[in-house]
This record gives C-alpha cells, structure tokens and sequence, in this order.
C-alpha cells in the first residue's frame, strides 16, 4: 500500500487556511490490535506530555476532500478524486482507522488505521486560526 | 412673441428636468438597510451600487463588508460581537466563493491562493461566529478572505481576535471593523503585489474595535469608551513573533492611511475623542 499511496501524494496538498503537503506515516512492529487512546497514539507519535490531542470521526477530516461543489474547478475536481482514492485504499488495507488532531492555529491531523504488525496511514496540517 | 419665448423656455426647463430625475432613479442605489453591523457607521460610506464596484456594500446577517472588485476581496468587514454570537458550533472550515457577488464579477476561489504564501486570511474570523452552523459557514465565503503572511494570521492578528472573544466573555459588546489597504506583502514565498489570479496582496491589514461594558450598545458609547486599534504590515519578517501590542496605533491614523472615517454614527462630540485614543494595555482596566 505504501508505494500506492504515496504516488497518489505527490503535490497533493490538503486545504485550509494554507495548503500543506500530506505525508505516507508507518510505525512497525505494533503489537495488539486495541484502539489508540489518546495515551498511547502520544506515546507512538512521540508527542510532548502537554500536546493538546483531540480523536474525531473520521468523517470531520474526510469530508473537507473527498465532497464534490458545484464551484469547483478542474483542481479542485482532480484534489477530490485523488483523496477519495486514498481513503478507498487507506480503508481497503487498514482495520480500526482512527482520526486525532494536535495542537491548536497549526493542527497536525492523522489517520491511521492497523494491518499486521504496523500502524499506518497519512498526516498532514491544517491552519486554523 | 416674448410669452411664446418664455413658455417654451418654461417647457424646455420641465422637460430637461423631467429627464434629469429619471435618470437619477436609474441609478440610484438602494437604501441601506439597517444592520447591526453598521451600528457605529459605515467606514467609505460603502451602498449596495454596481456603478461603485470597488466599494460595493454586502450586508449579511453575520456581518457587512465593503466589496473591492478590482481588487478581488473586502476593503472592510464590520460586525457585532458578543456572547450571543458564541456557542459550540464546530468549525464549517468550508471556504467558497460568495454567491451573492453580482453577476460577470469575478468570482475569487479558494485555489487563487493556493500556493501564493499567503493564508486565507479572515477578516471576520470563525471563532466569532460559534452560534450555529449558518453563521460559522458564512466566515468562510472568500469576500470575507484577504491573502494574508502566516505570521500575521497565524501569531499576532489571530491572538488579538482571541483578545476580543476574552472580552466578550467578560461582558462586553464590541463593534469592530478589520480591514486591509495598500499593495504588496510579504508571505512565506517572499513579497508579492497580487496573487497569480490576480487578487492584490494588501500593504496593511488593521483592526479598530469598540469595546462597550456590560453589553451596552451604541447608545452607551462615550469618550470614556475603551477603543483599540491596530495596524499591521502585511509582511512575515515584520510581523514574526511579535505581540499585537506592538502594533497599537490610533483610528486617526488608520483613517488618514487607508481613506476610511470611523464613527461616523457617533455624536461629533464623542467621535473626535475616540478617533484619538490610543489603547495602552499597561494602563487599561481590561
């Protein structure tokens, strides 16, 4: 999936108050097949002990990129296709995906989801002021 | 012969007037509708005219703004801001074109900024709008986005909004108007005088508030009325790290730099003394 996925990532940017890049994330040798809590996805993610993490339905992150508008032009068309078929694929090879938010005004968002041993799944940024 | 002269003379004046004040009702644009928004003035005296395309007045529920079509975003947003407009509502983050520009005006999108180091910069922002979905949502129609450095939405601009909610909570009514003027900022991708699609970078981007105790309204403005003004460079490497404080000027020089006049509604009196004021947070009671 990795190869799949970030092929479909090149120059692929996601909106907000900026635009920034969203990247391929993998964490190996997972063992389990709980959930994340917000415990753990800090530890996993490596984040400082007052991070501020928030969990949300997927839905909130998904449905910014993968909804079509009736404004929308050819580059909007082409970020909508593209995000739609990393969400077929993210859910076609990961169980339990997961949607966390860090930090506030720069928000790291993360999707990820299990398969075998590892943690998988895309990140990316948005500006939120 | 001379009552034949004075009557076709008399004839010749009725008609050239006739002719005149039908033309003026072509023209004329539609009264202002009464807003909230635009309790303490209107800063260009912006109306709802198409022949003035570069001041042209959009009056919304959550907020009014004068249009700049040459320029492809606001010269201004005026709205009210109180604990009536918070609540929990989550962020619509749905930026979109404004369906309600005229017809044949460009229409600015969320991709002309893509890529242009500039920010979607809000000039009423989100945050001041948690009261319902409608209301959030319209903060994200792009005639309310101006390209903005990111160290300025992001640091300084986005914690004076902050500052505003804080007081807010604490009690206070508060007009504000944030506006933009001048060409040419400087973002993440160095300096720019207008997007790629053409929308102008602005020089300065400012803020004037009125802040009214205990949730009064115009009415209880007086020359003790806290004001605060700011006027930021459009420029990162200026901006960067810096408190909003640094920034605090008076509406006097807002008014003589960017062409606007605040307070018009205000009694004379009381419009002279707050366009002087300049805001000290060491001193103030906030």
């Amino acid at each position: 999936m990795k190869e799949d996925i970030e092929q479909l990532l090149e120059d692929l940017l996601f909106p907000s108050e900026s635009d920034e890049p969203v990247d391929y994330i993998s964490f190996e040798n997972i063992e389990g097949d709980e959930p994340l809590t917000l415990e753990t996805f800090r530890c996993l993610v490596a984040l400082p002990e007052n991070a501020p993490i928030e969990e949300r339905d997927p839905t909130s992150f998904w449905s910014i990129v993968t909804e079509y508008h009736e404004w929308y032009d050819d580059f909007e068309q082409r970020r909508t296709e593209t995000f739609q078929k990393i969400k077929l694929l993210l859910e076609g090879h990961l169980t339990g995906i997961q949607y966390f938010e860090v930090g506030e005004i720069e928000v790291k968002l993360f999707v990820l989801g299990r398969s075998e041993d590892k943690i998988q799944g895309i990140t990316t940024t948005a500006v939120r002021t | 012969m001379k009552n034949l002269f004075s009557a076709l003379l008399l004839l010749t004046i009725v008609v050239v007037l006739a002719m005149n004040c039908s033309r003026n009702q072509i023209v004329k644009p539609k009264p202002l509708p009464n807003s909230a928004h635009l309790s303490l003035g209107n800063p260009t005296a912006a109306e709802i005219d198409l022949t003035d395309a570069d001041n042209y007045l959009i009056v919304k529920p959550q907020y009014a703004l004068s249009y700049n079509e040459a320029k492809g975003h606001a010269n201004w947003v005026s709205w009210e801001l109180s604990t009536q407009w918070l609540g929990m509502t989550d962020r619509a983050d749905n930026f979109r074109p404004d369906p309600e520009l005229p017809t044949n005006w460009t229409e600015v999108t969320p991709r002309d900024y893509t890529n242009s180091g500039f920010d979607r910069g809000h000039l009423c922002p989100s945050a001041d709008r948690t009261d319902g979905e409608a209301d959030n949502s319209a903060t994200f129609l792009m005639t309310n986005i101006v390209p903005q450095a990111p160290e300025l939405n992001r640091e300084s601009w986005a914690r004076l909004e902050a500052y505003c909610r804080t007081l807010a909570g604490q009690g206070y009514r508060l007009y504000i108007v944030a506006g933009v003027y001048g060409t040419g900022g400087e973002g993440s991708k160095g300096r720019k005088k207008r997007l790629a699609s053409g929308v102008v970078v602005p020089a300065q981007c400012y803020k004037v508030i009125v802040a009214v105790a205990n949730n009064g309204t115009v009415a209880d403005i007086t020359a003790e009325t806290t004001v605060i003004a700011a006027d930021f460079p459009n420029v990162s490497s200026i901006v960067d790290n810096k408190s909003w404080s640094n920034f605090i000027t008076t509406p006097a020089a807002i008014e003589a730099a960017a062409g606007v006049t605040f307070f018009g509604n205000l009694p004379e009196a009381v419009r002279v003394q707050l366009r002087g004021k300049r805001f000290d947070p060491m001193e103030s009671d906030l």
